[in-house]
């Protein structure tokens, strides 16, 4: 199934991506986002806190941010 | 008209949803990535020659405290060679025009995600409200991001301003160790956020620069939060937290700038010190004071019952007889002479020489 990623915690594109039947939140985060923990993001379904174990739905927009962007000056 | 999160109708939101896509579509435009004007690379370089510096000398402390600092520039540097290969690889690559749907949805999804939203369709202007924002234990209260949608692709189509200013001791302008003259300095999250707002997406812009506000990168800030309320030095004029009170005036005074006196060795400002012309030390107001008769300035060692040297009276000569008897001065009789007769003869191998 499609579904939408934006992931800001790179250049904050969003791509359409394939992904297999059945994958949670959680599963999806550590194929976009590796080596890094989930809990040190904002991540939205459809812009709505969500559980890691939510399972996906075909078209869902997955937004992935982190909590900490450092400013500068 | 300004409608806030109360009043917002699906109405309202409709047609700023139509305003924004209207001008998302006019502007939207292919535009090469321009190479990072701040890779970070000046901070790598920075910390490592220092860090080459301090190990040169052996001073592994030294090193161990520049590490972390290395560390991070290096970092960073990555990242932003990272998002400029994927910069670039956008550009390449056919992005879809944002919907009016999506720009609804966004509009929709803000309302739950901040404090207070407010769209003003005559100005083109959408204003949104961040929670209360602490930094370090110090409160810099609620923010609000102000969005003008029609300059979206232009640079600063936002800008940011506190709504109960603590701002920076040392600069007014700075209400926010990111934040100048209501401009932020995006850091780490400038390529996302102005992909999010070429983008159409308003909700992700919104969230990543509250994330922003949120984070305190004290390695590159405009004002430190060490600084923050502190005052500024009466010498040098640096904004200071923590330090001496001059003693004699109450002014601040940094460590670098205060002295402390020859004599009592109370530390004191530049002002409420001064060299003794007479002995060049340099002593606090309290330990200088003028000559009872002459006025000159002298600290307190150079002065004698509060006069100068030079005006301190010479001594009275004793009392010596005007004359002494010859013979009572003759070298025999003196006790001095007498003792060196017994040691040596006067005349010694004299002897009548005949006419």
């Amino acid at each position: 199934m499609q579904i939408l990623v934006i992931n800001n915690d790179g250049g904050g594109f969003a791509s359409h991506i394939d992904i297999p039947d059945g994958t949670t939140v959680q599963q999806l985060f550590e194929r976009q986002v590796k080596h890094r923990r989930a809990e040190d993001y904002l991540i939205r379904v459809n812009r709505q806190p969500c559980a890691s174990d939510q399972v996906l739905q075909p078209g869902d927009r997955i937004s992935i941010t982190p909590t900490k962007i450092e400013g500068a000056a | 008209m300004t409608l806030n999160t109360t009043t917002l109708s699906i109405h309202h939101r409709w047609r700023a949803a139509l305003r924004i896509e209207q001008h998302l579509r006019l502007r939207r435009r292919q535009s090469a990535p321009e190479f990072l004007a701040d890779l970070g690379w000046d901070r790598l370089l920075d910390a490592a020659t220092r860090l080459r510096h301090a190990y040169r000398r052996g001073w592994m402390t030294a090193c161990r405290q520049v590490f972390p600092t290395l560390v991070r520039a290096s970092s960073l540097v990555r990242h932003q060679l990272e998002r400029y290969e994927q910069a670039v690889e956008a550009f390449l690559r056919p992005t879809a025009a944002v919907s009016v749907p999506e720009i609804y949805a966004d509009l929709l999804a803000l309302e739950q995600e901040f404090d207070r939203v407010q769209l003003n369709l005559r100005e083109r202007v959408l204003t949104v409200e961040t929670g209360p924002i602490t930094l370090e234990g110090y409160s810099l209260g609620p923010f609000t991001i102000r969005l003008a949608w029609e300059r979206i692709g232009d640079s600063h189509p936002y800008e940011i301003a506190a709504v109960t200013p603590n701002p920076a001791a040392s600069d007014s302008s700075v209400v926010h160790p990111h934040v100048r003259d209501r401009t932020l300095c995006e850091g780490e999250g400038q390529s996302a956020i102005r992909e999010a707002l070429l983008g159409g997406r308003l909700y992700e812009f919104c969230l990543l620069v509250r994330q922003i506000l949120e984070t305190y990168n004290e390695d590159n800030a405009y004002v430190s939060l060490d600084h923050w309320s502190g005052e500024s030095c009466v010498d040098c004029g640096d904004v200071v937290a923590g330090n001496p009170e001059c003693p004699r005036c109450q002014s601040t005074v940094c460590w670098d700038c205060a002295s402390s006196c020859d004599i009592c060795h109370e530390t004191c400002c530049s002002e409420c010190r001064e060299r003794c012309p007479e002995c060049e030390a340099l002593v606090c107001s309290g330990c200088i004071s003028d000559c009872d008769d002459c006025g000159a300035s002298r600290c307190s060692g150079c002065l004698s019952e509060g006069k100068c040297a030079e005006c301190v009276p010479e001594p009275e000569p004793e009392d010596l007889p005007d004359e002494v008897p010859l013979e009572e001065t003759a070298p025999s009789t003196t006790p001095a002479l007498a003792a060196h007769a017994a040691v040596h003869a006067d005349r010694v191998g004299q002897a009548p020489v005949p006419a």
